[in-house]
């Protein structure tokens, strides 16, 4: 299978940070990839770069196998993109917005345009302006749709829809998939989204790309191991997949991605009391491998201890 | 599709050549000996020479050809259309040059439109006890040429991407400075081929700086 989208160490730097570092993302043709990161972590600017809107400062993006810096008209033309905040012209209509981006494309697609503004209840005589967040995502969709792409190129398409609204656009996003060999990446930090549609997913952390692989792998292989003490738990020294350690109490926690014999024997080196493996949902799986250091407020922490407190009074 | 792009750039446009008329028609009727509301009536008594035409004129053609120019530059950026519009499958010059080319016919058509009425109406026997001569109107003309410099440098600050908009508006200050330098050099006949050839160089600078920003920049 070739590859409907693929870069070679992209890199972009914004000031001395690098945004995009050496960036090597494969997208097959027919799969739909969910790009993950949290804010700030390069997903939009790695789009940008692959629309063309943004230039890299070293590395190559090809997109339906033509290279994005000299991406000719008719290629374009295959490649339909939502940019964040769904950008439309808010002073024309829905019908003149639709009629003038049909002027683009020879293999626009009327009928099916119209299906999707009947099925969304878009009004043609409507001003953009007047539309809700959630409708001009629906148009958004629609015009993106209506010329028949072979790769879509959503850039966190759900931003600011409220939970209906977000059902809907997917339900229809996963229609538009169902339409035979056609590519879709869409960046998101809303996983719930990306656990309903996307078979590949790439984590992006502070640029680079820390995932990528199908969906279900990725929430079979990250584990959370919470090793027990009866005391200070001792430093971890680290195995293979090992994500993140961290001492709570009495109990190193540990994230690690495909937690096997060898994990186990690292942990039973420590000698603990008890050695406890749990399953983490996609959700789950996201946050540990992408947040830092950081965790609750310090505030939250002492309510915790106070709450202890509280609990060992009643026991006495 | 270049129809189009040229209608949606002539719908947004209309509005401030709709102003610009306005302003041009109230600077010929005040210059004809019209009453406006605000002005007092002032006939000419040598058109395009001895009259109230040409500072006026200056300051509309200056004002309609920064407006035409950061309407179809910052707008975009304002609204974060560049997005949509750039991913067209057109090449950015193509665009681009639609773009300029709706913008200055625009400001030409309006501010030649305005010249050439009072020229006309001073051709006319009877209006006025003054000869004229189309010579007179020489003036006007490097006015209307001079603006559309400032077009193209509005445009071109609008595109620039600067993180502080007082950097772009240096571009324009810049162009100013240069453009007055070279309009001065008119009152010299001695400088006047100078003076004369400037604009258009200075113009095909600033379009061909134009295409390079607008294939060159970032569009985030």
């Amino acid at each position: 299978m070739s590859d409907a989208i693929l870069t070679q160490r992209l890199t972009r730097y914004y000031g001395r940070r690098a945004v995009v570092n050496s960036l090597d993302l494969r997208v097959p043709q027919g799969s739909v990839y969910g790009f993950l990161g949290r804010n700030g972590a390069g997903k939009s600017t790695t789009i940008k770069m692959l629309t063309g809107m943004v230039q890299p400062d070293s590395g190559r993006a090809f997109v339906l196998g033509e290279d994005v810096s000299q991406l000719a008209p008719a290629t374009r033309a295959r490649i339909a993109y939502l940019a964040e905040g769904h950008p439309l012209y808010r002073w024309m209509t829905v019908g003149e917005m639709a009629r003038f981006a049909s002027a683009f494309y020879p293999s626009w697609n009327d009928r099916l345009l119209e299906q999707i503004l009947d099925h969304f209840a878009l009004p043609r005589r409507t001003k953009i302006r007047r539309l809700s967040n959630g409708q001009r995502a629906q148009l958004s969709l629609a015009l993106a749709v209506a010329p028949d792409p072979e790769l879509l190129i959503l850039d966190d398409p759900t931003l600011g829809l409220d939970t209906v609204v977000r059902r809907e656009f997917l339900e229809s996003l996963i229609q538009v998939i169902q339409r035979r060999g056609r590519t879709i990446l869409f960046s998101s930090h809303i996983l719930g989204d990306v656990e309903r549609v996307a078979d590949r997913i790439g984590i992006l952390a502070d640029g680079v790309l820390r995932v990528d692989c199908p969906t279900d792998v990725f929430k079979e292989s990250v584990r959370k191991v919470l090793v027990e003490f009866g005391r200070t738990p001792p430093e971890f020294p680290g195995c293979a997949g090992l994500v993140s350690s961290r001492q709570v109490g009495a109990t190193l926690e540990l994230i690690v991605v495909g937690f096997g014999e060898e994990q186990r024997q690292a942990c039973e080196a420590l000698e603990p009391r008890a050695i406890d493996v749990i399953e983490l949902n996609l959700e789950d799986a996201f946050i540990e491998y992408t947040r830092g250091p950081r965790r609750s407020l310090p505030i939250f922490a002492t309510e915790h201890r106070d709450v202890e407190s509280l609990g060992a009074q009643g026991a006495a | 599709m270049l129809k189009a792009l040229a209608l949606k750039e002539l719908r947004e446009l209309a509005p401030i050549a709709a102003l610009g008329l306005l302003a041009y028609a109230s600077i010929v009727g005040h210059s004809m000996g019209y009453r406006l509301p605000f002005m007092s009536a002032q006939p000419a008594d040598v058109p395009f020479v001895l009259d109230d035409f040409l500072v006026p004129l200056v300051f509309v053609a200056i004002t309609l050809a920064m407006l035409l120019g950061f309407r179809q530059t910052a707008f975009e950026s304002l609204a974060g259309t560049w997005n949509w519009l750039l991913h067209r499958p057109l090449t950015r010059t193509r665009l681009f040059a639609v773009k300029l080319l709706v913008g200055g016919g625009v400001y030409t058509i309006c501010t030649a439109f305005a010249i050439v009425w009072y020229a006309c109406w001073a051709d006319m026997p009877g209006k006025h006890a003054s000869p004229f001569f189309w010579s007179m109107t020489l003036d006007a003309w490097r006015v209307w040429l001079t603006a559309g410099a400032v077009y193209l440098a509005s445009f071109l600050c609008g595109l620039w991407p600067g993180r502080w908009f007082g950097m772009r508006i240096f571009a324009l200050a810049g162009v100013g400075v240069i453009l007055f330098f070279f309009a001065m050099a008119f009152d010299d006949s001695r400088w006047q081929p100078i003076g004369w050839g400037a604009p258009p160089l200075i113009m095909a600078a600033l379009a061909s700086s134009v295409f390079f920003v607008a294939r060159s920049r970032d569009y985030s």
